[in-house]
């Protein structure tokens, strides 16, 4: 389970702080969830607000990161897609506007993405679709929302499905490592639900909703120690594996 | 490593030959290790077949002398036990449904109890019970079709040799196990499983003529409907009640009858009249494992005066196997030798006290003699010395009758048989840990011998870069035998291997391009997508969603017997597409044939009545004449390919007609909303093929395909789920051995088939040596794959045997693992003596 970042010090400054600062409070909102009856809900509307908490986050994240940490000379001429890189001047603009509506579309139809691949599993075809789509939501916040904040709806869906290994922007190998851990939580979550156990955490989508937040967290931890610790070490065995 | 360099490069058909024979070694060591694992853990028990007379009644209590012709005796006159098949414990609680029951019990005059029984629930391990009072072998099950006669000693021994006559009508299975006993009797036949008004109606027609003579004492009926009702339609059905209700009117006519006839004869003892099932009914309405529906069944105690019982709140539960000692008591006969129950104090109220200690005496006596047999030094056990105990008591109470101590010597009994019988039993399953150990010791060495095998082989195409897929597939493969040893992971297998299927499929579309036609291939997939959702509600399957209503149950009910004929038609001709997809079937004769063979499952279904087709002839009643027809077709078929294949051997060809027999066989096997599975396989495996070339993932695809399509079918890891009708299909008389061939085949229709697709594929013509490695490797996947979980589970059994569900989860799996593991084996061995003449005759060119 590993990724190849790039490796100029300003990508490595980027993702220390995108990972670290995932590190520092998803950890905090999981344990949080876990350790409260708000496990239960976590395929209701009612959990609503707390995935706005996490959306509220990624966006605070994204504007510092693209405003406050400064890319070198060589990267600023290239025309980097990405949201905040235009500054406050043209804070409303047609293109803008665009891009949020193509965002928008985007986000929604990964959210059906999911819905349908979550019924393919075996979720609940006429009954349930509440806890299908508080899942499926939650999911597109976690691998879906992350790469449109960063790269744009034209590159995001790339950086989803794996298909560009995309060095337009640093971040993006963390996106598909993210996606990949994320849906192996979910998929490991999802062998307690049909157990004769008879528990209240076993109800769907308790289970995978919380593999999702783990493997989140777990994505975030790992990519963080790697690039933490000497670059030698890991990109020996991350060549070796190409996992 | 070079060897694989010489295949490649000299052409050399030896090696292929060479690794063709070692892979049938190690098909047929493996073939050994698993009977000499059954061998272990099946103990097949020595039969006892000693009496009880009539000077086993003790005569003598510690020192004092009794006179036993006086303290037992006979205490009812006639005896009519009612066996309704799967009368589960629930049944009688809707008063609606039994209006005279509950009338009865009203009046003090019935007496219901819960009857525990001992898993598997079928039918004649049930009987045994009942009539020996012990606990049968777990491998009775397996006999349950062909049924043979109890040689030890039963309730019907002892009242034929103490001149009791005994007259029985019902399931004929009874005549089986006990002939030459009636003086009467006349079976019905399970035969037909669709029938559940006749069975019973032939019954009840006897009892008004056995009611009117005076020559009998026992009167046993077995009635069938029910069991059969729950067949076909579940314990929900509403024909249920309706057949309750019957059942009602039954026992309304036995006992007015008997009241009348108590009151006309002025007999000594009055008549009594015992209704029980022999097991319950599950969720899904089989029987065979071990769940509350299944293990607990109504006992109805119905004399024609009140007793004078109180009952507090709940209902009393027995064990089954009590029955047997408590009749034996009754009609003052010997209790069997066998016998391990305690006797019901219910049913006891009419001895007086002296008779009753006596009796309980005399039971735990029984079983103490088979608890110091089975248990060399069970005289310092804790139980033995209650029993010893309790002697003492009760010749105390002798010389100073008072409550006080006949309620202790009744209690200490009580404990004593209960804890001895329960000893008893545990010892009666001995495992033979020798045999245990070295076949799993075996199957190791096996298993990794044939990691070693493949190493060499593909070592060079798939070892070097491990992509996603391969990874998943391994991991996968081994996440599946890991959870084997967990009790519920395995009732609810498929939900596993849906799980598998689907992340297979999706990570086939999301990392392979197809190749070839990329279009037809990537429409195949969604298909395949789409179709695995609809399929999986096909048929509930496992234990905790096994009762959920599902396709085939809609289907299956009598007002949409429109949607099933379509169903079966689409089956129909998805099959006859199947078959000219494979390109199984060339010339016209053939397709001629295979035409014929499909209308005569069509006209078998309609006439069965199953469907229903409008214009179609009625040809007979049971379909016998059809399924005769088809066999005739099929044998035809073979007859014309072996000639053809005489004349110029081709391996393609022999594994098309082995296939298209096969497929034909399904077609007739499979219930008909099943059918439609056939076509689901075969497009299963073009789109696997179109997605992988690489035959590792082939292989892989595969057999987790057929493991898959096997579970829509309705398969589960509990025996209630095998359909044993299909055994009878177009059949006149029983027959053992093409009974339980028909349902092996009906049950494992689809592993078998995924394999024969597999090797199809490696057949293709020209036959190069390469192709042959490929067929090599193929069939060491399959072997490694099918040896995996099966030397798992045989590791974690005998780790597990002291588990709780040890007899009514990981046994019945055990029995499936090495059914599917046997049939496979089989087939590999085939396989490998096709590569092996295949080459020799290549070689030999």
């Amino acid at each position: 389970m590993f990724f190849s970042p790039q490796e100029d010090p300003h990508s490595i400054q980027v993702i220390k702080f995108y990972c670290g600062s995932t590190c520092l409070y998803f950890p905090l909102l999981t344990i949080l969830i876990l350790c409260t009856d708000l496990m239960y809900k976590t395929g209701r509307f009612s959990f609503l607000p707390y995935l706005g908490l996490i959306v509220l986050a990624e966006f605070m994240k994204s504007i510092f990161i693209n405003n406050y940490i400064k890319e070198p000379e060589k990267l600023a001429g290239r025309n980097a897609p990405k949201l905040g890189g235009t500054g406050v001047r043209k804070w409303f603009s047609e293109k803008r506007l665009k891009d949020f509506s193509k965002i928008l579309v985007l986000l929604g139809l990964v959210t059906i993405g999911y819905f349908i691949i979550a019924i393919l599993f075996g979720a609940e075809l006429f009954s349930k679709y509440e806890e299908t789509f508080m899942l499926s939501s939650l999911l597109m916040l976690l691998t879906a929302l992350p790469p449109c904040l960063y790269l744009g709806p034209n590159y995001a869906l790339g950086a989803i499905l794996g298909d560009e290994p995309s060095s337009l922007n640093p971040l993006s190998p963390i996106f598909q490592h993210v996606v990949r851990i994320t849906l192996l939580g979910v998929w490991l979550g999802a062998f307690v639900i049909p157990l004769d156990w008879d528990r209240p955490w076993q109800e769907w989508p308790v289970p995978c909703c919380v593999g999702a937040l783990m493997g989140y967290v777990a994505a975030h931890a790992s990519a963080l120690i790697q690039v933490a610790i000497p670059r030698c070490l890991t990109h020996g065995i991350a060549s070796k594996l190409k996992i | 490593m070079q060897q694989i360099q010489d295949i490649v490069n000299g052409k050399k058909y030896q090696i292929v030959s060479y690794h063709s024979l070692l892979m049938l070694f190690r098909t047929c060591f493996t073939l050994f290790a698993l009977c000499l694992f059954l061998f272990g853990f099946f103990p097949i028990k020595n039969v006892n077949v000693s009496f009880s007379t009539k000077e086993d009644i003790p005569s003598r209590l510690l020192n004092s002398s009794l006179d036993n012709n006086i303290l037992y005796h006979r205490h009812i006159g006639k005896l009519v036990l009612v066996v309704i098949d799967a009368f589960r414990w629930d049944f009688v609680e809707t008063p609606e449904y039994m209006p005279y029951v509950t009338e009865l019990r009203r009046s003090k005059k019935a007496l219901l109890l819960t009857a525990r029984c001992h898993p598997p629930t079928a039918t004649m391990p049930r009987i045994k019970a009942i009539m020996t009072g012990s606990i049968p072998n777990y491998v009775d099950v397996a006999f349950n079709l062909g049924s043979n006669k109890v040689l030890e000693d039963n309730l019907i021994h002892q009242s034929v040799e103490n001149d009791l006559k005994v007259v029985f009508y019902g399931d004929e299975l009874w005549l089986n196990l006990f002939p030459d006993k009636f003086i009467r009797k006349e079976g019905t036949t399970s035969f037909l499983v669709s029938d559940y008004t006749e069975v019973d109606a032939n019954v009840t027609r006897r009892i008004g003529k056995e009611l009117k003579k005076n020559d009998w004492d026992i009167l046993i009926l077995h009635y069938l409907g029910l069991d059969h009702i729950g067949h076909l339609a579940g314990p929900r059905s509403p024909l249920i009640p309706d057949k309750l209700r019957e059942m009602d009117g039954v026992i309304k006519l036995l006992h007015e009858s008997l009241q009348k006839w108590d009151l006309e004869h002025s007999q000594a003892f009055p008549s009594y009249l015992v209704v029980t099932g022999d097991h319950g009914m599950h969720d899904s309405g089989s029987h065979g494992g071990a769940t509350l529906g299944e293990i607990l069944a109504s006992l109805l105690l119905i004399e024609s005066t009140p007793h004078n019982i109180s009952l507090s709140g709940k209902r009393p539960e027995v064990s089954q196997i009590d029955l047997g000692a408590t009749l034996a008591v009754l009609l003052g006969l010997p209790i069997p030798k066998l016998s391990l129950g305690a006797l019901i104090p219910h049913a006891l109220h009419r001895l007086s006290d002296e008779q009753y200690l006596f009796a309980l005496f005399y039971n735990a006596q029984l079983i103490a003699n088979q608890f110091l047999n089975a248990d060399s030094n069970g005289g310092s056990k804790d139980c033995f010395i209650l029993y010893l105990k309790a002697q003492h008591v009760h010749e105390l109470w002798l010389k100073n009758r008072t409550e006080d101590l006949k309620i202790l010597a009744e209690s200490l009994y009580f404990n004593a048989t209960q804890g001895m019988s329960f000893s008893v039993v545990k010892n009666l399953v001995t495992f033979n840990m020798w045999a245990i150990v070295l076949s799993c010791g075996i199957l190791i060495m096996v298993l990794f011998w044939t990691m070693l095998v493949l190493q060499s082989f593909s070592l060079r195409t798939a070892c070097k870069n491990l992509s996603t897929i391969t990874i998943f597939l391994l991991v996968g493969s081994i996440l599946h035998a890991v959870s084997l040893s967990s009790s519920s992971f395995i009732e609810e297998e498929h939900q596993t291997w849906y799980f598998l299927w689907i992340t297979f499929l999706l990570l086939a579309s999301w990392t392979n391009r197809p190749i070839g036609n990329e279009f037809s291939s990537k429409f195949a997939l969604v298909a395949v997508l789409l179709g695995h959702r609809f399929l999986r509600k096909l048929n509930q399957t496992g234990d905790k969603w096994a009762s959920l209503p599902d396709i085939s149950d809609w289907l299956e009910m009598p007002e949409h017997q429109i949607c099933l004929t379509l169903v079966f038609l689409l089956g129909l001709v998805g099959v006859w597409t199947s078959l000219l997809g494979l390109k199984c079937v060339s010339n016209t004769v053939d397709k001629v044939l295979h035409f014929c063979a499909l209308l005569c499952t069509l006209f078998y279904r309609n006439d069965v009545g199953d469907i229903f087709l409008p214009y179609l002839p009625f040809i007979s009643s049971s379909g016998v004449k059809e399924v005769k027809a088809f066999w005739f077709l099929i044998l035809l078929f073979f007859l014309r390919s072996v000639a053809n294949i005489q004349q110029k051997w081709s391996m393609k060809r022999a594994v098309k007609i082995l296939l298209s027999i096969l497929v034909l066989v399904s077609t007739l096997l499979l219930q008909p909303s099943n059918v439609i599975l056939i076509s689901y396989l075969v497009l299963s495996s073009f789109t696997i093929q179109a997605y992988f070339k690489d035959t590792i993932k082939c292989s892989f695809g595969h057999v987790w395909l057929g493991t898959v399509v096997y579970f829509y079918q309705g398969n589960s890891n509990n025996l209630a789920t095998i359909n044993v009708a299909t055994g009878y299909i177009g059949v006149e008389h029983q027959n053992l051995i093409s009974a339980s061939l028909l349902v092996l085949f009906h049950t494992l229709t689809f592993p078998i088939l995924a394999l024969l697709l597999l090797w199809l594929q490696f057949a293709k013509e020209p036959i190069t040596p390469l192709r042959k490695a490929d067929m090599l490797i193929s069939l060491n996947v399959c072997f490694l794959l099918r040896l995996l979980p099966l030397t798992v589970y045989f590791i974690v059994i005998t780790i597990q045997r002291e588990h709780l569900f040890i007899w009514s989860v990981f046994a019945p799996k055990l029995l499936y693992e090495t059914a599917h593991s046997l049939i496979c084996l089989v087939m590999m061995a085939c396989g490998c003596l096709l590569t092996f003449v295949d080459s020799k005759l290549k070689g030999g060119v």
